[in-house]
Formats: structure tokens, sequence, C-alpha cells
């Protein structure tokens, strides 16, 4: 019977000389994405989710805002003494149900970035390097118990490891760089659907009516003396050390400036929330815009610039906290 | 020179309309016609005597949001599967770049199997030496 034979433990150096044009290459191969900073294209990831979940809140009426609005709708008729207006509420819900289903949309978009974000994070190239030099050990030990010998040396296996890196980190860069792509051009599609001026007025005028029911509701519940004012006249003394008196209630009920002068505080507000609504879907649009921007650079190896972006989701955030803060 | 007299009594405002409305100009206009009617609720449901007069303001402000939820309902019918279409593409990317990462897993895998199989074999050449 044949005995195999394997290389003697010296021709690592063999394996080294023919490994280094291999290096070479994998280098060359390399060098065409070596621009692309995969640290750069984790924080996009992470940012897109941000921008993902900002335009939900930004875009979409809320179930609380929702809700708020039927029972304003179901407030008015029964104060008017008329029953429930079914029709209506029917149609608000076909409408509400309809928008809803938009949401996919972002809840996709998340999706998307949280790929993103673990391809960019991921840890396979690494991970490679220790899987070839425990393959070579496998396979020295494998040699050693069928010929006494060992076929690879240390530094062959390692160098192997290094090059088997290299290369799973170039194909990395290259579908980080695919995937970027495939991103922007959605996120254009996206942004030319969202800047669409009838897609606007169906995603901004539905909120502002739902807000103004609510609105209006209570106004009402405050024109008949319903509503206590002390948390509002708190709030516009607190910073310099005062607080609504005890009797703060009897005392606004009696007297008619004071009590138009809070109303006055009271419209200021509403009127606010319903005005930053448009202002809150233009500014989500703007974020996809920015989004298409930082992809492009981010292909090209530039530098990304987060600042515009992140200056943009914080006003988002912020008008978010404002459409659902409880004054 | 004669001042031109000035004409405080109220006028008849005409819209003159180029022939092309726009649904998104058409859509804005509904509503922001239906938020001013539900915004002068409080005023004129406020200023109500009779419940005959409440039924007449709430009737006419019903009006209003009906013909601008109608539309709205309309309108969505046409855009409803652009959105779709886009929640489909984005679909796809998502599963395409996870296949990505499974494929850089795979090739790390790859190596482990062979490891696991050479050592394997390992085991097996055991029993013949």
């Amino acid at each position: 019977m044949n005995k195999i034979t394997y290389p003697q433990p010296g021709s690592g150096a063999l394996s080294f000389r023919v490994l280094l044009p291999v290096l070479f290459l994998i280098l060359l191969f390399e060098g065409c994405s070596t621009s692309l900073n995969v640290q750069n294209a984790a924080n996009l990831g992470t940012t897109g989710k941000e921008v993902a979940k900002a335009s939900i809140s930004n875009i979409f009426a809320s179930d609380c805002e929702y809700r708020n609005a039927i029972e304003a709708e179901i407030f008015f008729h029964s104060y008017a003494g008329q029953e429930t207006p079914e029709a209506l509420l029917d149609a608000y819900h076909d409408v509400q149900a309809e928008l809803v289903a938009r949401k996919v949309v972002f809840t996709q978009l998340s999706d998307v970035y949280k790929a993103f974000s673990e391809l960019a994070s991921n840890t396979a190239p690494t991970e490679i390097k220790s899987s070839i030099i425990g393959f070579g050990n496998a396979v020295n030990e494998y040699a050693a118990t069928v010929n006494n010998t060992k076929t690879l040396s240390k530094s062959t296996a390692e160098i192997a490891g290094e090059i088997a890196q290299l290369i799973l980190s170039a194909r990395k860069k290259q579908m980080i760089s695919q995937s970027s792509v495939l991103i922007r051009e959605r996120l254009i599609k996206l942004s030319i659907l969202l800047e669409d001026p009838l897609v606007q007025k169906q995603m901004t005028t539905f909120k502002q009516n739902l807000a103004q029911n609510r609105a209006s509701a209570i106004q009402l519940l405050w024109k008949h003396g319903l509503l206590d004012p002390s948390p509002m006249i708190n709030q516009m003394t607190t910073d310099i050390g005062f607080k609504a008196g005890s009797d703060a209630l009897t005392i606004v009920r009696k007297n008619n400036r004071i009590r138009d002068g809070l109303e006055g505080v009271m419209t200021y507000r509403l009127k606010g929330k319903i005005e930053q609504i448009e202002k809150g879907y233009g500014n989500s649009v703007k974020t996809v815009r920015e989004l298409i921007k930082e992809h492009e650079k981010l292909e090209k190896g530039e530098a990304l610039t987060y600042s515009r972006l992140h200056q943009i989701i914080t006003e988002l955030q912020k008008i978010t906290e404002l459409l659902s803060r409880k004054h | 020179m004669t001042s031109k007299k000035q004409i405080n009594e109220p006028t008849i405002q005409s819209i003159v309309m180029d022939g092309h409305l726009e649904a998104a100009e058409a859509l804005g206009a509904l509503s922001a016609a239906s938020v001013a009617a539900t915004a002068a609720l409080p005023v004129a449901l406020s200023k109500c005597e009779t419940e005959s007069q409440m039924e007449k303001v709430i009737a006419d402000r019903d009006r209003c949001m009906l013909a601008y939820i109608n539309s709205q309902k309309k309108t969505l019918q046409q855009t409803g599967p652009l959105f779709e279409r886009t929640a489909k593409e984005l679909e796809i990317a998502a599963a395409e770049i996870k296949q990505k990462t499974q494929n850089l897993h795979n090739a790390v895998d790859a190596v482990n199997l062979m490891a696991d199989i050479t050592r394997l074999a390992c085991s097996l050449a055991l029993a013949f030496c």
C-alpha cells in the first residue's frame, strides 16, 4: 500500500513564497474599495434607523392622537344633542387605516438600516483568520496522526489566515458599497414619493384635522369653565419662582380679562401644535434627502458629515416632543 | 380732486380659476375649510340658544368635514399602491443585505466545517494506526 507523503516542516518557506504574490494580488484587489470606511457605514446604519423612527412619529397620527380626535367628534355631537356621526367616524377610520398601512415603508426602512448596520459591524473577516489557523492546526494534527509530520508551519497558517481576512474584508467592503447603492436608490424613490404634493397634503391635512378636533373640544370645555388653568399658570411663572394660588380657578372664572388672557395662550399653544405638523413632515423629507447625500459620500470614500443630518433629526425629535407633550 | 369713496360694506368675491386644479391643491383647500369650520365650532356652539341652531351649526361643519374626508379617501386610493411598491422594494433590499451578511458568515462556517471534518478524519485515522 502506498503511503501518503506530506511536505516536510521546512516547506513553510516555499508556501510563503507562493503566498506572497497572492497576498500582493489581494492587496491590489482590496485597494479598489479601501476608501470605504466601515465604521462610517456602521454609523450611517444607526443614523438611518433614527431617521426611520423619527419620521414615523412625525408623519403619522399616533393611536392617541386619533382616539382624542374621535372622542372630540363624539363630544361635539353629543353636546349639540346629535347622535354619534357613524358615517363620519367610519370615514375617519378608513383614512386612518390607509395611512397607518403606509407606516410599513418606514418600518421596512428601519429594517434595511438594521441589516446594513449588521453587515458593517460583521466580524466575519476577523473570525476567518482564527478559523484558518484552526484549520491549519487540524490538518497538522491529521498529518501527525497518519505520518508523524507537520504539513504547515505556524507562520504559513498565519499568513493564510491573514490572506483570508484580507479577502473577506475586501468582500465585506464591496458588499457594504453595493448595499449602500441599493439603499440610496430606494431612498431617492421614497424622497420623490414623499415630496409629491398630493402625498404631502394627504399626510399633513389628516393630522391637522385630528389636532383641530381636539383643540376645539378643549376650547369648548374651557368656555364652560371646566378646565383648571393652574398648571398653565405654573408653567408661565415657575422659572421665576411663582405658582398658581389655591384660589386661582375662582379668580379666573370671575375675571374676564384674566380668562381672555389665558385663552389667548391656550389658543396660541393649540395653533402652534397644528402648525408644527407641516414642519415635521418637511423635516422628515429633508432627512431622507440628507441620508441620500451621506450614502453618496460613503460610496465615494469621502468623510461623512453628520452635523446637518443630526441637526434635522434633533429638530424632528423636538417637534415630536412638542406634538406629544402633555401641557 | 375727489377722494375715492371707501366701501365698508361686505363685497362678493369670486375665485378666478385657470381651469386646472391639482388634486393636492383641492385637498388642501378642502382641509383648510374643514379645519376652519371645526375651529369655529366652540364659539358658534356656545352662542347657540336653541338645539335647532346647534343642529344647524354641527350639520354645516360636518358637511365640510365629510367633503374633506371623502376626498382624502379617494386620493389615498391613487397613492396607496406607490407606498406598497416602495415598502416591497425596501423589504427586498433588507433581504439582499441580510443575505450578504449571511454569505460572509458562510465563508467562516465553511472553513470551520473543513477543520471539523479534518479533525474527524484525524480520529478515524487513529483507528487504522
